[in-house]
């Protein structure tokens, strides 16, 4: 059984872009240089054309720079996150970063399946809620806490909203429900329905 | 007894459907597609789980992300993903997945080949870690991409839990003006309702614009599907998808094929089918597309100027463009013809089939590059760019000082060794401009063939309807 996944509390990085794609999340460049491809090292080249210089040093201003965020368990984005390529690897970077959630407008289909695969938040919020947050962190920085069981961001004690997310996704966060165990038990129900297909198609098959 | 009207997607994924829970259904698959990038982790994933592999002839495989495109390369001529490659050769081959690997006469980009293939055939669903896979929709089939945990899942399972996206449909009524194409099309469609205006959709595009449009020029058009936020695009099968269709390799033969084809034109929409989501466009009304921005969504008329700031729907799209407009270096009220670019690409499953290296050749016969531009063709397939030497349009292409490549993903993803340069500016047939997205520091302009064969003679974004 995988790790349950009931709260997330910690600072929130504010990178309120749209259309973060997922080759800004994780670049080809560094990817092919540092893994071959691979996973390794993930974390380090998040972001990595807006965290550092072409010759390899940090850019300060970028928001992952700041030393407040060191230890952010949350990025709250702008719309759309996640668009673009189907790479896992973009949510595999954000977890080996540290992040466990994005709060964000909403976000792109494949990006949000990514996510629970990986016991990873994909929280969308309409827009007074984002703007709320938005504020409420720009006044007083610090952090927040997101309850996946009541679906509510919260501010010290304090609600600032709720998000939407699918609901068997959000099941298998809370409950660590293991997807390929689940299907295993329907595995009838597809024969079934690949025979049927066949039966009316024989082409299907090969 | 009447029966509600069904749309072309749930007259597919219904019958699909092996049983539904919270919210999702289980979604049999017929097809699953591999290459050489996304799949490593979903073999590792299975390996951990001790899970076969459950249909291999279900399944095929292409060697296509991360390899070099010049002539004479092997799997060892990019060697930062050399053992990425063979990893992976390994372990399709182990499997007894059938590879079109490099060498083959039947390798290309896996989008390209799965067609060339008659691999996914109207009706079916198929999946590939890659998100166009929705190219081939244009088929009429529901295809989609998808992350490495789900290759592992569909290859173990031969099905996705996946919540059932909404119906929208765009209609595209009306003639398409010449030199416009299955490119401006979808550009169009982009720039007009935003790159997420398909997110948690499956877009059926249809209308009399769109029936008339060749089965390539709609895989160019479904293929853009995911840079409108749509997992899946599609197209009602019509009598030029059979005829396309017929005679490939995994297409039915002789009294199946026709048996095949009877049922295929039940997959159409009924009257009256209801969609969640409509959107229109009036096909006369749109010129040769090319984006200025990072993002497909940044699209306007050839002749057009890059908007003004204070044109951004909103503060975030206002500041999205102020980033965008900072990376390409370009000004906001600037026509965007004229502005010089450093390379013309002509490749990817977006645009790199025998119609697209036609069209765009049509543009260079006689013509000379600008001696300021490397421009290069990277057929979509090894099997495309054979048609395309028989032709003679290798020569056309060579003679006017393009480079002529082996095929591959090349320039589209930068995942393999071709790279624009920092600060160099692409005029690309390929589907994304995102910031570095064709190597680091690259400036990307999406456009059509025809289009970027003028960018490439005339040295700059350029108006092929002045040119031709
Ligand atoms: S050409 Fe580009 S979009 Fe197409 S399969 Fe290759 S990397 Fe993916």
């Amino acid at each position: 059984m995988t790790e349950k996944l009931t709260r997330i509390q910690g600072m929130a990085v504010p990178l309120l872009w749209d259309n973060v794609d997922t080759d800004a999340l994780v670049p080809a460049a560094p990817h092919k240089r540092i893994s071959g491809g691979g996973l390794e090292r993930l974390g380090e080249i998040l972001f990595y054309e807006f965290r550092f210089n072409a010759d390899g040093t940090p850019k300060p201003d970028f928001v992952l720079s700041d030393p407040r965020f060191a230890q952010a368990p949350i990025l709250i984005a702008g719309e759309n996150f996640g668009c673009g390529s189907s790479r896992e690897v973009a949510v595999w970077a954000l977890q080996d970063y540290g992040f466990r959630a994005v709060i964000a407008r909403n976000f792109a289909d494949i990006f949000e399946q990514n996510s629970y695969k990986n016991q990873f938040l994909p929280a969308a919020v309409d827009t007074a809620t984002h703007a709320r947050l938005v504020a409420q962190l720009r006044r007083s920085p610090g952090p927040i806490s997101i309850d996946l069981v009541e679906k509510c961001i919260r501010i010290g004690d304090e609600s600032v909203g709720v998000f939407s997310a699918d609901e068997m996704g959000l099941d298998m966060l809370i409950n660590g429900v293991d997807e390929f165990a689940l299907t295993a038990r329907y595995a009838a129900d597809i024969k079934a329905c690949q025979d049927r297909l066949v039966e009316a198609y024989p082409w299907f098959a090969v | 007894m009447t029966t509600t009207p069904r749309t072309l997607f749930e007259k597919i994924w219904g019958p699909h459907t092996a049983t539904s829970r919270s919210g999702r259904d289980l979604l049999t698959l017929d097809r699953v597609f591999l290459h050489d990038m996304t799949s490593l982790p979903a073999f590792e994933q299975l390996r951990q789980r001790n899970l076969p592999v459950a249909d291999t002839a279900r399944t095929l495989a292409v060697i296509d992300h991360t390899v070099a495109t010049a002539s004479g390369r092997t799997e060892e001529t990019y060697p930062v993903m050399a053992p990425t490659v063979r990893s992976f050769r390994r372990e399709v081959t182990d499997r007894g997945i059938q590879l079109f690997g490099l060498g083959d006469p039947a390798q290309g980009i896996v989008h390209v080949v799965a067609a060339e293939q008659g691999a996914i055939l109207p009706g079916m669903t198929a999946v590939c870690g890659d998100s166009h896979t929705c190219t081939n929709g244009a088929l009429g089939a529901i295809a989609f991409g998808i992350g490495s945990t789900e290759i592992a899942h569909a290859l173990a399972y031969q099905a996705l839990w996946l919540p059932r996206p909404k119906a929208l449909r765009v209609t595209v009524d009306g003639s398409l003006n010449p030199l416009v194409s299955g490119k401006d099309v979808a550009l169009a469609i982009i720039s007009r309702f935003s790159t997420d205006g398909g997110v948690g959709c499956a877009v059926e595009y249809a209308g009399s614009a769109i029936r008339r449009l060749t089965v390539e020029e709609r895989m160019t058009l479904c293929n853009l599907s995911i840079e409108f936020g749509s997992r899946i695009g599609l197209v009602a099968p019509d009598d030029a998808v059979f005829s396309y269709l017929e005679g490939r390799p995994r297409t039915p033969k002789g009294a199946a094929f026709e048996t095949a084809v009877a049922a295929w034109r039940n997959l159409a929409s009924d009257e009256n089918a209801a969609y969640d989501k409509e959107y229109s466009l009036d096909a006369g009304s749109i010129a040769p597309m090319v984006t200025w921005g990072t993002s497909p969504e940044d699209a306007i008329a050839v002749d057009g100027s890059i908007p003004q700031l204070n044109q951004a729907r909103n503060p975030a799209q206002r500041a999205r463009w102020e980033r965008a407009l900072s990376y390409v270096d370009l000004k906001p009220g600037a026509p965007i013809a004229g502005t010089p670019i450093d390379v013309a690409f002509i490749g990817s499953c977006t645009n790199a089939r025998l119609s697209d290296l036609r069209a765009a050749a049509r543009v260079v016969r006689g013509g000379k590059v600008a001696s300021t531009v490397r421009a290069l063709v990277v057929p979509g397939s090894s099997s495309v760019k054979r048609q395309a030497e028989a032709e003679g349009l290798d020569r056309i292409f060579r003679e006017a000082g393009f480079e002529w490549h082996e095929s591959a993903c090349s320039l589209c993803a930068s995942l393999g060794p071709d790279i624009v340069g920092r600060g160099k500016r692409c005029a690309s047939t390929s589907n994304r401009n995102f910031e570095n997205r064709q190597g680091p520091g690259s400036i990307t302009h999406l456009m059509s063939p025809p289009m970027v064969a003028a960018a490439a003679l005339n040295g700059g974004i350029a108006d092929v309807r002045t040119l031709a």
